[in-house]
């Protein structure tokens, strides 16, 4: 009765719902808050509230959704009472004596409500331990959710004497205390309690609530197989480890062993296997990318190579071109080339040379400098750009613009080329631009570098020739044509040396030297050759009437057309020769050939005009006819108006049209 | 212009394919692999 006096003016007791060890607890009505409440009262307590001020604020002020709000505290003569909100519904142990059937699905999620509780109060400062976590303290409110009561407030607050223990349980630790306290002998040593206490107890209710019956003796540890059979192997695994003997092989927090029953399902058999096997497709999809990325990269570098490789292809077929002298082919392939390669400076080499080659020396210049000095695509800062500038100098050099070929040839040793054929073809052009100081100079520097002995010889029949010391140069090139073995600096110099004797007016020297050139040249080199002995036997048959220059000229132009050299010009002069010579039939044959070779030209007409001329004259008068001279003539002039533009004359075809006019004159024409 | 079949053309489109097929696995994966897991796991919790 002296409860009731104590409470009247706030509560209003309703019922008694228990009595333990710890206490008893009444069912109340807290009047001002308008609720049900439980009011507990502590057994006797060892501790004072106005002593652990502190731990009691803390108690008042735990909330959460799994635990009863605490309401308030007081003492009275010594007794410690606690308010709680009233949880409705039945507890867990209330159920089991119900029968119900707790699955493990249930039991997983409420196991982990309670761990969620636990982790709350153990995450105060100081840590609230419950101390006595079992079935009859867990409630299932009408919510579906738990709600974990009564933990020992007494405890908490410092009364260690109060720590109690409940078969099946309580934890091993919590044993050893209880019992020493209650033999009055301090035997626990170093054991104490802890939040694994609360763990080893969450284990204990799991297992009670699973199987159906307490866990066995706390020294004992639990079979975990016979516990699969009713949870399975992974809550049976959790269920196991809670309940290790060792405080230090538990779960080591609450929310240990929360996160271990969220992952249970994690730990089936089935998932396992899927996640292994999405590992195994995941690992296999990267090693494959990766693979695939090593193989695409391979890939790329190895058309790299497949273009080089082309390309170098292209540049060898450019040089068989030329040395095959087709030109035309030569310049689709370096279409395509230079297409396939544009940075790549080779096959712009081997154009302009293929240009230098056909002695176009204005369009070689003309494509060096635009062509490769202003591509902005091209490297020219590479060794080869030395051999382009050489090109180019040795072009104006052709073209007899010697100051220009000087200084083009500073482009060739900006380079910083040692090749001494350029040096030596430099010092040449600097004597012919009237610098012989200079040429020297840079002679010397050629030797200096190691230019070779017929080299020396030449460059200095050159320098000689260039002074106009003609018979000096003379000698430097005999020199250097009785010592070289390099066929094309031979010819160059039988040439020259040709040059200077026309030059002198020394047409039988000249004659001489060129047959000593056509028997030692290889006949590759014999283009020139030939040419210019032709045009030296024509000149001595014209000079000293004698028919042996002339038919020594009818074979050398005849072996210039059958060695596939011939040109228009040299089938017309080869005409030329056989009418001078009288064989009016074998230069007929020539035109016709021409006229095979080089379709409709006003100058084979012409030709034929003048030889059919050449044939009437031969006949008496009564047997001329000259109206297939007339129909040549008008054959030559239809042509010749069509073919030549911008009034340029041939002056054969203006001593074709006298000679029509006289014919005419002379009535041999209707 | 007809473009010459190379060995390199061969490794360089079939590396690009391959990357290409991985990286659409890849983001496949990562897309269907999670609800396969997430329905598993409901599977097993509803037993």
């Amino acid at each position: 009765m002296s409860v009731i006096q104590n409470f009247s003016d706030t509560y209003e007791i309703l019922d008694k719902l228990g009595e333990g060890a710890g206490g008893i607890v009444y069912k109340a009505y807290h009047k001002r808050l308008r609720q049900e409440v439980v009011i507990k009262q502590h057994r006797r307590s060892a501790v004072s509230l106005t002593g652990s001020r502190r731990e009691v604020d803390i108690l008042k002020n735990l909330h959460h959704s799994y635990l009863p709000q605490v309401l308030d505290f007081f003492e009275i003569d010594g007794d410690v009472y606690t308010v709680m909100s009233y949880v409705p519904g039945k507890s867990f142990a209330q159920l089991l004596a119900e029968g119900y059937r707790f699955t493990p699905k249930e039991l997983i999620r409420w196991g982990m409500q309670i761990c969620s509780a636990l982790n709350y109060l153990h995450s105060q400062n100081p840590p609230v331990i419950h101390c006595d976590i079992k079935p009859a303290n867990i409630m299932l409110t009408p919510r579906g959710d738990i709600c974990l009561i009564d933990f020992n407030i007494s405890f908490y607050l410092g009364d260690t004497a109060v720590l109690g223990y409940t078969n099946g349980y309580t934890s091993p630790e919590q044993y050893i205390m209880a019992l020493s306290h209650e033999s009055g002998q301090n035997e626990a040593g170093d054991v104490h309690i802890d939040e694994r206490t609360d763990i080893y107890s969450v284990g204990a209710t799991l297992y009670h609530l699973a199987v159906g019956q307490k866990v066995g003796d706390y020294r004992e540890r639990i079979n975990a197989e016979y516990l699969a059979q009713f949870t399975g192997d992974s809550f049976a695994q959790v269920i196991e480890r809670a309940l290790r003997i060792d405080p230090a092989q538990r779960y080591q927090s609450a929310y240990d062993m929360f996160r271990a029953l969220e992952n249970i399902p994690k730990k089936d058999s089935r998932y396992l296997s899927l996640l292994h096997r999405q590992t195994a497709v995941r690992i296999v999809l990267v090693v494959l990318l990766a693979g695939f990325i090593v193989l695409g990269g391979y890939g790329i570098s190895r058309i790299k190579s497949e273009r080089v490789d082309a390309y170098n292809g292209l540049v060898e077929e450019q040089i068989s071109l030329i040395e095959a002298g087709d030109y035309e082919g030569q310049e689709q392939v370096f279409e395509e080339a230079s297409e396939l390669l544009p940075s790549s400076l080779e096959s712009y080499y081997q154009n302009a040379y293929s240009l230098y080659k056909q002695e176009k020396f204005e369009d070689c210049i003309s494509f060096i400098e635009y062509n490769i000095c202003q591509n902005e695509q091209l490297d020219l800062v590479q060794a080869r750009m030395a051999d382009v500038y050489y090109l180019r100098a040795d072009s104006y050099f052709r073209l007899e613009q010697y100051e220009e070929a000087a200084d083009a040839y500073e482009d060739v040793f900006r380079m910083g080329t040692r090749h001494t054929e350029y040096y030596r073809d430099y010092a040449i052009t600097l004597a012919y631009a009237g610098d012989e100081e200079e040429a020297q100079k840079v002679l010397q520097e050629a030797i200096d570098y190691g230019l070779t002995e017929d080299s020396v010889y030449y460059a200095k029949g050159e320098i000689e020739n260039a002074l106009g010391r003609q018979d000096a140069a003379l000698q430097e090139f005999k020199e250097c044509i009785s010592i070289t073995d390099d066929m094309e600096m031979k010819t160059r110099a039988y040439l020259m040396m040709s040059d200077i004797y026309k030059e002198k007016g020394s047409d039988a020297s000249r004659r001489d030297v060129l047959l000593e050139a056509r028997e030692e040249l290889p006949a590759e080199e014999q283009l020139q050759v030939l040419e210019r002995l032709a045009s030296a036997d024509i000149e001595l048959a014209d000079t000293t009437g004698k028919k042996e220059y002339r038919e020594e000229a009818i074979e050398v132009l005849t072996q210039i057309i059958d060695q596939g050299w011939g040109t228009f010009d040299t089938a017309d002069t080869l005409a030329i020769q056989y009418e001078k010579q009288g064989e009016i039939e074998q230069a007929r044959k020539t035109v016709d050939q021409m006229l095979e070779t080089y379709g409709e030209d006003y100058r084979i007409y012409m030709r034929y005009a003048f030889l059919e001329i050449d044939t009437q004259e031969l006949k008496e008068n009564a047997q001329r006819d000259y109206s297939q001279f007339a129909e040549y003539y008008e054959k030559a002039e239809e042509l010749y108006h069509e073919q030549v533009k911008d009034n340029n004359t041939d002056a054969q075809m203006q001593l074709l049209e006298d000679v029509y006019g006289q014919v005419k004159e002379g009535g041999w024409l209707e | 212009m007809m473009i010459e079949i190379t060995p390199g053309i061969i490794m360089t489109g079939t590396g690009a394919v391959g990357i290409v097929g991985c990286l659409i696995g890849l983001i496949v994966t990562a897309v269907v692999f999670p609800k396969q897991r997430k329905r598993l796991l409901q599977n097993i919790e509803a037993e």
